[in-house]
């Protein structure tokens, strides 16, 4: 009897998950249809079936909008499934990628390349990944020196000094070239505006290395939640799997910003979003996170460059508008949001 | 099974723990008393392998701790601290498999055994009907017999518990320890545990360790390690230790710093003594 129900439970849950999948590819196709020119659904299935080659429509779906909304597809998976790496092993509830200093990292190397080396645009992408990378490897490094016992609270302490830094060198920056403020402050919201197939191949490769190391490992994600000690208590070399866990989430998020630009929320919320339908059982709450995060920002990126067109605004902006009220609309809904702390 | 010989700990500079002594055999219950800051935690902690200790000063099973990798000892050694995160999102049945984990690479699939060990574990707790549960649901006490099942299912011959029965009411703390009993009666588990009531360490131990700062003050049976002279050595506090009708163990009952002279023993000339007792 009991047991029925907990195949049950896990029903439920691959239901959800699947439930997501197909809205996912609703609103992929919601967003291949709209935009300045409108393609009908029918033309869509048609050119998928493989028809209608070389038109000028074929060419905005396969050329213009197609890699556009993969390359969001994954900019959203890959900052959900950071965000949900850092709350499971930091047991803390407002960690996001930002927390390991990615977005500051990456901010300050892609404005660096922008007003000191104006010629080098298109390094801009591998400057804000090393920039990430670097920013997490420092954070990571001040916080494991001081103290083992308590280095997740050191981690998130050590993520804030350093991101508010690496943040007040940008900013200065800025100010001191205001010739490129309107590009710089542009990638800093971030932006998916005429993101090609070249920039759907830069990043597939993390996010389908980050999916599968997180995925195999989401048992081990749960195992922090019991606290650090109790952990290692069971077996688990926690030294280790944190190591990896904010190495991997590094590469995720560091992957999306270089090419998408700093976008703020969607690792904050989507994990959110995704723990209220089920809970806390990593096995299930990361392959919904990443179904959350890509539908967020897909989401937002359609609406970002049709609401006000054809002035397109930043997908940053559209995230928060977004996400901002429904996350808050699910915290007042749902009781409370459950995270281990 | 677990000894240690000749255990020293430092935080940084600061010394802990001084050439410490334990052994614990099959089917002991051993407490670890002493007052706050004594080394009593960081002595499990030790024991457990979570600190990193000296090579050689740790034996399970006459085999140096550091032989092992955490996964060996996690099939040996079980610890719960005294300390839990809140949980939540989780059900009762969920953090109770976790145990199983030490005998898993991916921690994906759980075996025929698992579930048999997990479901026996359970039903041992009596938390059968809230198995569906939310962790968070759980009151103080259903939840430390969560965390016990959790540890049962790990399935190991020795079990560590820092405090077990701290903020527990009267009713629950005496189940926790006949919980704790039946472990060594049953299936012959051996457990060494921290408490802070000394009643309660006589209640259950075989053996007592009385730690202070850091080395073992006195180790024996119950009624040899606890003295009104002992207390007042370590705890620097009086006590009567008295044996009430029809209950075979000694009882502590504290009476604070008042009037020593007329309740003790002990040696008037020492300058400590003194000092304390001016305190009052």
């Amino acid at each position: 009897m009991k047991e029925i129900n907990l195949k049950n439970r896990k029903k439920y849950k691959l239901s959800i998950i699947s439930a997501a999948l197909i809205i996912l590819i609703i609103v992929i196709i919601f967003s291949l249809s709209t935009g300045t020119i409108e393609i009908k659904i029918s033309e869509i299935i048609e050119i998928f079936r493989g028809g209608l080659k070389n038109t000028f429509v074929w060419h905005i779906v396969t050329n213009v909008r197609l890699p556009r909304i993969l390359t969001g597809v994954l900019v959203g998976i890959n900052l959900a499934i950071s965000g949900v790496l850092l709350q499971g092993i930091l047991r803390n509830p407002i960690a996001s990628p930002n927390i390991i200093g990615v977005n500051a990292g990456a901010g300050l190397a892609a404005v660096a390349i922008m007003t000191l080396f104006p010629g080098k645009m298109n390094f801009i992408p591998f400057a804000a990944f090393g920039g990430a990378l670097l920013a997490t490897l420092l954070i990571y490094i001040l916080a494991t020196r001081s103290s083992s016992a308590s280095s997740t609270v050191h981690i998130v302490l050590a993520g804030v000094a350093v991101s508010s830094i690496l943040g007040a060198l940008t900013s200065a920056l800025m100010m001191l070239n205001s010739d490129v403020l309107e590009i710089s402050y542009s990638w800093l919201q971030g932006s998916l505006s005429g993101r090609s197939w070249t920039s759907f191949k830069m990043i597939w490769p993390y996010t389908l290395l980050g999916l599968f190391i997180s995925i195999i490992i989401s048992p081990k994600i749960n195992l922090f939640s019991l606290g650090d000690e109790m952990a290692g208590s069971i077996g688990l070399p926690t030294k280790f799997y944190r190591t990896l866990i904010i190495l991997t989430s590094s590469i995720l998020a560091g992957s999306a910003v270089s090419v998408a630009g700093t976008i703020g929320f969607v690792g904050l919320i989507a994990p959110h979003a995704a723990r209220l339908f089920i809970g806390n059982d990593h096995r299930y709450l990361v392959p919904l996170s990443a179904l959350f995060g890509a539908i967020l920002l897909v989401l937002s990126d359609t609406l970002a460059r049709t609401l006000f067109q054809p002035i397109e605004l930043s997908v940053g902006i559209i995230t928060s508008i977004l996400g901002g009220p429904f996350f808050l609309f699910l915290l007042y809904k749902k009781g409370k949001i459950q995270i281990n702390k | 099974m677990l000894e240690a010989r000749g255990l020293n700990f430092s935080y940084g500079k600061k010394q802990i723990l001084k050439n410490v002594q334990l052994t614990a055999d099959k089917g002991q219950i051993i407490s670890l008393i002493g007052p706050n800051g004594s080394g009593k935690s960081t002595l499990l902690r030790c024991l457990s392998g979570l600190l990193p200790v000296e090579k050689n000063k740790i034996y399970l099973f006459d085999k140096s701790l550091d032989s092992f990798n955490s996964k060996d000892i996690a099939k040996k050694i079980a610890f719960l601290p005294q300390f839990h995160e809140k949980l939540s999102g989780l059900t009762v049945y969920d953090l109770v498999a976790m145990g199983r984990m030490p005998y898993h690479r991916s921690g994906w699939v759980y075996t025929a055994k698992d579930k048999d060990i997990i479901d026996w574990a359970i039903d041992y707790m009596k938390i059968s009907e809230f198995k569906n549960r939310d962790v968070q649901m759980l009151s103080g006490g259903e939840r430390q017999r969560v965390w016990i099942a959790m540890i049962l299912a790990q399935d190991t011959p020795i079990i560590l518990l820092d405090e077990p029965v701290t903020y527990m009411d009267l009713k629950h703390q005496w189940n926790m320890l006949e919980i704790i009993k039946n472990l060594k009666n049953n299936f012959q588990k051996t457990v060494i545990s921290v408490f802070h009531d000394i009643n309660h360490a006589i209640e259950i131990s075989d053996y007592i360790y009385l730690l202070e700062n850091g080395s073992i003050y006195n180790t024996g049976t119950p009624e040899e390690v606890i003295t009104e002279k002992s207390i007042h050595d370590v705890f620097e506090i009086n006590a009567h230790v008295c044996k009430i009708n029809r209950c075979c163990k000694s009882v502590v009952v504290p009476v604070g710093f008042y009037k020593p002279q007329e309740m003790f023993s002990f040696h008037p000339s020492n300058e400590n003594y003194k000092e304390k007792t001016s305190l009052k």
